[in-house]
């Protein structure tokens, strides 16, 4: 059984296209998250299943029943907004409750249900207070509140964190996590933060420009990305791409590098890199030359380009570097298995 | 954040409201002034000569029934249009706000009654309904409907609160509209996903957070309907028939300026400055006090 199913779905706004066609099968109490830079139209898919714009072409499925030309209201579900959206004029109790109010039931019902969503929020103590009373996490715990109360198939989140500072939004990333966890209700979670997608996600959809490039577990995604795009979207630093022409299992870098690889095809690639695969190794046929050291904690970011040539790279490395290690050259060397290869026309991944 | 301008010295300052304090001098206190005063006196009939009376004018005027009739008269007057001027703009512009295509021409025709001088309006009006020639009341007239607001009290104050509703509607409207657009469309949504339907998402969610608006049309059209219909009316029925149109400030003009009764003319002068006054306050102090969520 499926909870949710997009069937080629599309949107356009008048001539401009905004979704290519998106096909995504949605288990039951799966968590999804949709990934991808800012107005490549993770919004407007969302939407488009909570009923808020139409859809131009395909289909959405909810509970195997086709809900194009349903009411939002019709569709069981719910929705977490970025700017909360709460009913300012209505106490917490009241916007927790109104949904509740319009489906009829019983007063002793919603007050309970309300008790229980307050508990489980931490909201309690609060019950009484407006939106403009709330500080901002708390606006966001309302939200949620609001949308867990109805008990609806399915919870859509479009970027409901990225109005809290850094701090709060991890802790509420956490308590997302673990609430979906627990009510087990399938969700569908906007964001353009890819660290927020590795760590939420059962699966992630990687948009660009409307086309989903890839859909898989965060692992998946990480370690065999599709495209360039969803290679360089996710992981932080991003992964080095370098041109390159790949012949009998050798691969010849723009700067003239010889590199081992396991690959079988012959003709111009992309080589992706991830920062962490490249090791610090004195005969490394890797050589960067470094243009600055950007120690954070741990670990220490180098930024530079492969020597004899512009391509920029960045490598990470475990540790501080003491001042006698920041060379201005360094050498790196790579795994073959850690070696990523993308077809140059069209950025799509190459099976070894 | 409050913006503040800071002036050095007090020389420009003074320039700048300089015109202002002129105009609301001469045209607010000086007739205001001369109002309270000539509200204790009492001329004779010819201009020949003036009385002290201290609070006579206005102890005649607590007993005259003529002038509690034009109290009630204007209190149904007044909110009469304050209702139906406020509830069709509240209607259009919910109407408008939903449009899309073509709002601008939607909305650029509905301003254009506010355009209109309320005397002209009231000629308009008065056109329409004539009882000899009047497009309306000749259709009336098939329907079997005898139309006479010259001798009608009732058909009388029909048309002028017609006519007055007619002229106020596009300012309600920009106001509503203004209003509307300002709540923000997520919240309507949330509600949309709770599943409240349109009329249930417009009384539970977008009436309330309109209520500063409403609040605000509702003293100013208040006010339009004491004063700013005097045009309408002076067009339309000249108070008539009988009195049965005779609002306040009609009765101000109509004593003092026909009557020639000066002294008790401006003592309703005074009485609808306390109102308006009132008015002001009331106004005030909600804007002080609610006006943010
Ligand atoms: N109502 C609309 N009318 C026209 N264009 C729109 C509308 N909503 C969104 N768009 C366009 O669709 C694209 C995707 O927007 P959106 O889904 O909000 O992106 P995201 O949420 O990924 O940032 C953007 O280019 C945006 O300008
Ligand atoms: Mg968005």
């Amino acid at each position: 059984m499926s909870g949710l199913i997009l069937k080629n779905v599309k949107k356009s706004f008048g001539k401009v296209k905004v979704i290519h066609g998106i096909d995504l099968e949605v288990e039951d109490g799966e968590f999804i998250v949709i990934v991808g830079p800012s107005g490549c139209g993770k919004s407007t898919l969302l939407r488009m299943i909570a009923g808020l714009e139409n859809v131009t072409d395909g289909d959405i499925l909810i509970d195997n029943l086709k809900v194009n030309d349903k009411e939002p209201m019709d569709r069981n579900i719910a929705m977490v907004f970025q700017n909360y959206a709460l009913y300012p004029h209505m106490s917490v109790f009241n916007n927790m409750a109104y949904g509740l109010k319009i489906a009829g039931l019983p007063k002793s019902e919603i007050a309970e249900r309300v008790r229980q969503g307050a508990i489980m929020l931490e909201l309690d103590g609060l019950l009484d207070r407006k939106p403009r009373e709330l500080s901002g996490g708390q606006k966001q715990r309302v939200a949620m509140g609001r949308a867990i109360v109805r008990q609806p198939v399915i919870f859509l989140f479009d970027e409901p964190l990225s109005n809290l500072d850094a701090k709060l939004r991890i802790q509420m990333r956490i308590e997302i996590k673990s609430l979906q966890q627990r009510l087990g209700t399938t969700s569908l979670f906007v964001t353009h933060d890819q660290i927020e997608a590795m760590t939420l996600a059962d699966r992630m959809v990687v948009m660009n420009e409307g086309v989903a490039e890839q859909i898989g577990s965060p692992m998946d995604v990480f370690q065999k990305p599709e495209t360039v795009f969803a290679a360089q979207f996710i992981g932080s630093p991003a992964m080095n791409i370098i041109k390159a022409v790949s012949e009998r299992q050798s691969l010849k870098l723009v700067n003239g590098t010889s590199l081992k690889c396991l690959t079988q095809s012959n003709g111009d690639v992309l080589v992706g890199l991830r920062p962490e695969d490249l090791k610090p190794d004195k005969k490394g046929k890797i050589v960067m030359n470094v243009k600055l050291f950007e120690p954070i904690g741990a670990s220490t970011i180098l930024h530079g380009t492969l020597n004899n040539s512009d391509t920029k790279i960045v490598s990470v490395v475990q540790g501080l570097l003491s001042p006698k290690d920041r060379l201005s050259e360094m050498s790196f060397s790579i795994s073959p298995e850690a070696i990523h290869l993308f077809s140059r026309d069209t950025g799509k991944r190459i099976v070894n | 954040m409050e913006k503040r301008v800071y002036f050095k010295g007090w020389f420009l300052p003074a320039l700048l409201i300089t015109p202002q304090l002129l105009i609301t001098a001469v045209f607010f206190f000086y007739p205001a002034g001369t109002a309270i005063w000539w509200s204790l006196f009492n001329p004779d009939p010819f201009g020949l000569s003036t009385k002290f009376v201290g609070f006579a004018n206005f102890d005649y005027l607590f007993a005259d029934s003529y002038y509690k009739e034009s109290f009630y008269t204007t209190a149904i007057f007044s909110s009469l249009v304050t209702l139906f001027s406020m509830g069709i703009a509240l209607y259009l512009a919910v109407l408008a706000d939903r449009l899309i295509k073509g709002a601008g021409i939607y909305q650029t025709l509905l301003i254009w009654p506010y355009a209109v001088a309320p005397a002209i309006a009231g000629i308009l009006w008065m056109f329409l309904f004539d009882t000899q020639t009047g497009l309306i009341s000749w259709y009336l007239g098939l329907l079997g409907y005898d139309w006479n607001h010259l001798l009608n009290e009732t058909e009388a104050m029909g048309l002028v609160i017609v006519a007055s509703t007619w002229s106020r509607v596009s300012y309600n409207f920009l106001f509503f509209l203004a209003g509307l657009q300002a709540i923000p469309r997520a919240i309507i949504e949330a509600a949309a996903i709770d599943g409240a339907r349109f009329w249930r998402r417009f009384w539970t969610i977008i009436f309330p957070l309109l209520s500063p608006t409403t609040f605000f049309l509702v003293v100013m059209n208040i006010v339009y309907a004491f004063f700013d219909t005097f045009g309408v009316i002076h067009t339309i029925t000249k108070g008539g028939p009988g009195q049965s149109t005779t609002i306040l400030v009609y009765k101000v003009y109509s004593d003092g300026f026909v009557g020639l009764d000066l002294g008790s003319s401006a003592a309703q002068s005074v009485i609808l400055l306390i109102i308006v006054g009132l008015l002001t306050i009331l106004q005030f102090k909600f804007v002080e006090k609610k006006v943010h969520y």
